[in-house]
C-alpha cells in the first residue's frame, strides 16, 4: 500500500468502517510511514475535540412541550374519524326522528269506507263474541286505535 | 421482569394507536434529536420546534415506515429533511450568540468540561467554524462525528449512497481542517 491508497481510505480506517483484512494493511503501512501516522494523529485530534463540543440538552420543560405537542398532534388526526362518527351518528338521528314524525297519528291516513266498513262489522262482531264470551281477542282490541282515539 | 420493548416494538403498537407507546419512543429520542437539529441550526428555539415537527411528521407517516432502517435513523432523516425545510422558511431568522449556545450565565449547555482556556477557546473555533460550513458538509460531520452515526446509517439519514458519505465526510473534514489553520494542517 502507498501513502496515496492510505490517505483514500484513512477516514474510513479512523471511523472503524474498514474490514480486518484492510484495517491489517493499514497498520502495516503506518509501521513504516510517520507522514501517514501523522495523518492519522490529525484527524483523531481534529474528531475528538469535536466530540467534546458542549452539547445543549433539551431542558425538562422543552420534553414536557414536546409531549403537548404530540398530543395535540394525535387529536387533530382522530378529528376526521370523530367528525365522520358524528356525521354518521346525526343521519341516524335526523332519520330516525323524521320516521317517528310519520308515525304520529295526526299524519296516518284517512280511513277509507272499506275499513270503515269493517271496523263497524268487527265492533259488532267483537260486541257479540264478548257478550257470547265475555272476552275479547287481542287483534281487534288493537284495531286501529290511533283512529278511534282521535277527536 | 418484563423485558424493555425495542423501538420496534413501540413504532410497531404505536402504529396501532397506542398513543403511550408513541410517547416513550418521544422519551427515548427526543434528546438526541434536539443535539442533532441544535448542532444543525444554532438555536434552542429552532431546534425546539424542529423536534416537535418531526414527531408529528413521524406519527403522521408510522404507515410509511418500513422497517429498513433503525427507527432512531428513521427519526433523524425526518429531523435532517425537517432542518431543511425550516432553513428554507426561516432564511432571515437570526443565529443565536455563541455566548448563549456555549451556556452562559442561565444557558442550558452542559458536558465537555473543558480543563484549559485554550481548550474552550479551541471548541468554540471549532463550533463557530462548524457553521460556516457547508450545509452538506455541516451535516455529515455532525452525524458521523457527535451522533457517532455509521456510514450506513449516515446514507440513509440523508438518502444518498454509501460512497458519496465517505467522500462527502472526507471532503468535509479537510474543509473543517483548513478552517481551522495550523493546529490540524
Amino acid at each position: 500500500m502507498n501513502c496515496e491508497q492510505f490517505s483514500s481510505q484513512l477516514d474510513a480506517y479512523h471511523d472503524g468502517e474498514l474490514d480486518a483484512a484492510r484495517v491489517a494493511e493499514m497498520d502495516a503501512h503506518l509501521r513504516e510511514c510517520p507522514a501517514c501516522a501523522l495523518a492519522l494523529q490529525s484527524l483523531r485530534s481534529m474528531s475528538h475535540l469535536m466530540q467534546t463540543i458542549p452539547m445543549t440538552e433539551m431542558s425538562a420543560d422543552a420534553v414536557s412541550r414536546l409531549h403537548a405537542a404530540v398530543d395535540r398532534t394525535m387529536d387533530r388526526s382522530l378529528l376526521p374519524l370523530a367528525r365522520s362518527f358524528v356525521g354518521i351518528a346525526a343521519s341516524i338521528l335526523v332519520v330516525a326522528t323524521a320516521g317517528l314524525f310519520w308515525m304520529q297519528p295526526s299524519h296516518a291516513s284517512a280511513p277509507q269506507a272499506w275499513e270503515g266498513a269493517m271496523l263497524v262489522s268487527q265492533q259488532s262482531n267483537d260486541l257479540s263474541q264478548t257478550a257470547n264470551s265475555g272476552t275479547m281477542e287481542p287483534d281487534l282490541i288493537v284495531a286501529d286505535l290511533s283512529r278511534s282515539n282521535r277527536p | 421482569m418484563q423485558p424493555q420493548p425495542t423501538d420496534l416494538d413501540l413504532l410497531r403498537s404505536a402504529r396501532h394507536g397506542d398513543g403511550r407507546a408513541f410517547h416513550a419512543l418521544v422519551d427515548r429520542h427526543a434528546r438526541m434529536l434536539f443535539g442533532l437539529a441544535y448542532s444543525l441550526l444554532n438555536n434552542a428555539a429552532d431546534a425546539e420546534d424542529v423536534v416537535q415537527e418531526t414527531f408529528a411528521g413521524a406519527f403522521k407517516n408510522l404507515a410509511k415506515f418500513e422497517e429498513r432502517s433503525s427507527v432512531k435513523t428513521w427519526l433523524s432523516r425526518i429531523l435532517v429533511n425537517q432542518v431543511a425545510m425550516f432553513k428554507r422558511d426561516h432564511r432571515s431568522a437570526k443565529s443565536e450568540s455563541l455566548d448563549q449556545g456555549f451556556g452562559g450565565a442561565g444557558g442550558e449547555a452542559s458536558g465537555g468540561g473543558g480543563s484549559t482556556t485554550a481548550g474552550v477557546d479551541a471548541r468554540l473555533d471549532l463550533h463557530a467554524t462548524l457553521q460556516k460550513l457547508s450545509d452538506e458538509h455541516r451535516k455529515v460531520l455532525v452525524l458521523r462525528e457527535l451522533q457517532q452515526l455509521s456510514y450506513e446509517e449516515i446514507a440513509a439519514v440523508l438518502d444518498v449512497p454509501r460512497g458519496t458519505v465517505e467522500s462527502r465526510l472526507h471532503r468535509a473534514r479537510a474543509e473543517l481542517r483548513k478552517s481551522l489553520g495550523a493546529d490540524f494542517a
